[in-house]
């Protein structure tokens, strides 16, 4: 059966005050090794009901909903390994040391991705939200509204799906140099 | 879950480093429709597990077994708590704090809340209720599910709205006139949790508070008593402050969270954590010696609590002096909509200067002027004021309350003074009928579950 593919990510700069990172990671650390449908929703409502009251502050970001079936399940390994690459071959600048270059700011960033089957109740739905004006793809708001659309699948066609959180703990972050390099090329400012 | 089959999503990659936090999950069923080897596998898997089933049944046969094997209980929600956790159904969820609030709590405070809060006085000490303040360290009594649940502290955050410190100014205010009251006179606040919090932490250097706060919080409540709860942390050193100077026999403070009662519907997604108000009874007050109660509500025009109406009522029965005063009928000279025309030198010397929309941070009057705060005195039989004043014209007429029988949704049944409407503060939970465990909480009418993990049965 035919797959298609949504996935989305957002870059919020580190600052103090800021709780996003270890709010999400308290959520995340409860992610269940098995999940009926109704775990599922609870567990993508409260990542996002972490996650939307920070909508003003996403800086950077992407997403993307495809339902070519080859590009979706390459698409969807390369957002997945793609993220874990980037974390574990070029981990985030650790600033723990108590050195914080001035000139740079950090950011965490959170990845969701989804696999579902094209056709299905979810694949339309993520379909439907993703269907965005040309001038509003790259608007903090429309990112808002795509996350708040996740918890609205039932769950019942979704193939696979993955969350990621960048960094793991507070002592470290994505530099703007890093942001700067190939690697994030792919991002959009976001307004 | 109680089938053979398990739940349909598991979870192949899971990380917690200091690089990255993230897990992946694949539904197999699904995943074998995509892939044909694993789609064999996974036949006869289904073949060995229960013997017969067609594939396109699949889905069928489980949700049958599940419903099967559960049932749905209707329980006390203080005490499924009790049981199964704080979070008891929303273990994944956040406490919903506004997002501005930051910092995180002091651990150590939170083990000894529920003594640090306690009244002092021996005499009091029967009628405090510290059932919010003791679930901070409360640690459930019942099974649970793995890694369940979170420590409440730990999803605490420190809360200081403006009403809080408005209502701090106002309890000061009232404080201030407490020096001129009579014996016997005793306060009952019914103000919304944190803003009673920070009214009582204004009035604690005249007045013991007794709490009165009698559920917990929930990452669904109804109640928001979280940040009830996160006002008392906030006020503590004030307390604490205020206990080490008030005389050993100040009169009382009772305090109610007026959001217990929160309206609410059975098909919500939320969990009833409503209570009643345990006020004390009619002997209590006469053996504190009170002789007049004066019940402290938002605005004037607000009816008193439907839980408490009752007991009012008894109190003056048995005569008690009750009266009420309004929260609002304490000002900030400079908050006045339209200044009243007094004499230049009336005005007080130290009150702030408006600005446009911000907190006045004080001093709070009686009817808003320096002039009129004594004619509370006068106004609610205390004696004759010590210097001249105004009466005002802007405050509630509760100098002139008698309290008047209601019937309400709580009244009294036979030899109680309130009872519980059928469903309140209850939780329906979800019970397997094999093992007799609760697996999980049903939200509302339409039956979506709230597990945080996969246990019991």
């Amino acid at each position: 059966m035919p797959n298609s593919l949504f996935a989305i990510q957002v870059f919020v700069r580190i600052q103090q005050g800021i709780t996003l990172r270890s709010d999400l990671h308290s959520v995340l650390s409860r992610a269940p090794e098995a999940a009926t449908y109704a775990q599922k929703r609870e567990f993508y409502q409260a990542l996002v009901n972490v996650l939307v009251p920070w909508t003003e502050h996403f800086e950077l970001g992407n997403w993307d909903f495809t339902d070519d079936a080859s590009e979706a399940e390459r698409e969807y390994e390369s957002w997945c390994q793609g993220t874990l690459d980037d974390a574990q071959q070029s981990p985030p600048t650790p600033f723990s040391t108590g050195y914080r270059d001035p000139s740079e700011a950090y950011y965490m960033f959170v990845t969701m991705v989804f696999l579902l089957q094209t056709g299905s109740n979810d694949a339309n739905l993520m379909a439907h939200y993703c269907n965005v004006p040309e001038f509003h793809l790259w608007n903090k708001q429309t990112f808002a509204r795509l996350l708040r659309a996740i918890p609205m699948m039932n769950f019942v066609h979704v193939v696979s799906d993955a969350v990621y959180l960048c960094p793991g703990d507070d002592m470290r972050g994505v530099s703007t140099s890093e942001l700067r390099s190939e690697t994030y090329s792919y991002l959009r400012q976001l307004r | 879950m109680t089938t053979p089959y398990g739940p349909p999503f598991r979870r192949d990659q899971f990380f917690r480093s200091e690089a990255l936090a993230g897990a992946r999950w694949w539904q197999d069923q699904l995943r074998a429709k995509s892939n044909p080897v694993s789609r064999r596998a996974l036949l006869l898997t289904v073949a060995l597990g229960a013997g017969i089933v067609a594939v396109g049944g699949v889905g069928v046969a489980i949700a049958a077994a599940t419903s099967d094997d559960e049932e749905v209980k209707k329980e006390d929600s203080l005490t499924a708590q009790k049981a199964h956790g704080w979070d008891f159904g929303s273990e994944l969820e956040p406490l919903p704090f506004d997002p501005s609030t930051s910092g995180s709590f002091d651990p150590s405070v939170c083990s000894t809340l529920a003594t640090d809060l306690a009244p002092t006085q021996p005499r009091l000490q029967p009628y405090y209720v510290p059932t919010l303040f003791q679930s901070l360290s409360a640690k459930p009594t019942g099974e649970l599910p793995p890694g369940a649940p979170r420590a409440l502290p730990s999803v605490m955050r420190p809360v200081q709205t403006p009403e809080m410190t408005v209502a701090y100014e106002r309890g000061r205010a009232l404080a201030s006139l407490m020096a001129a009251a009579p014996a016997g006179r005793a306060l009952l606040v019914d103000l919304p949790g944190p803003e009673a919090v920070a009214f009582a932490a204004g009035l604690a250097e005249r007045l013991e508070p007794v709490f009165l706060f009698d559920n917990w919080p929930h990452p669904r409540g109804v109640v928001a008593s979280h940040v009830t709860l996160a006002a008392a942390v906030s006020y503590l050193p004030r307390f604490r402050e205020a206990a080490s100077t008030r005389s050993p026999q100040a009169p009382p403070v009772f305090v109610l969270d007026r959001n217990r009662l929160n309206p609410y519907t059975d098909d919500s997604e939320k969990f009833d954590n409503r209570c009643l108000a345990r006020t004390p009874p009619v002997s209590g007050l006469k053996a504190l010696g009170i002789s007049q109660l004066l019940y402290v509500s938002s605005k004037a025009e607000t009816q008193e609590g439907d839980d408490v109406i009752a007991d009012l009522v008894a109190y003056s029965n048995a005569g008690v002096d009750v009266k009420t005063v309004a929260a609002t009928d304490f000002r900030a000279e400079d908050a006045l909509p339209t200044p009243d025309p007094v004499a230049p030198g009336a005005r007080d010397a130290g009150a702030p200067i408006a600005k446009g929309g911000a907190v006045h941070a004080g001093p709070y009057y009686y009817g808003g002027y320096g002039h009129t705060h004594l004619a509370f005195i006068h106004a609610y039989g205390w004696g004759t004021p010590a210097a001249p004043f105004r009466t005002p014209t802007n405050v509630s007429r509760g100098f002139a309350y008698r309290p008047v029988p209601r019937a309400t949704i709580f009244s009294p049944s036979a030899g109680a003074t309130k009872s519980k409407p059928a469903g309140f503060g209850q939780v329906s939970t979800v019970v397997n009928r094999s093992t007799g465990r609760v697996v999980g909480v049903q939200f509302g009418r339409s039956g979506s579950y709230g597990r945080g993990s996969s246990w019991g049965g």
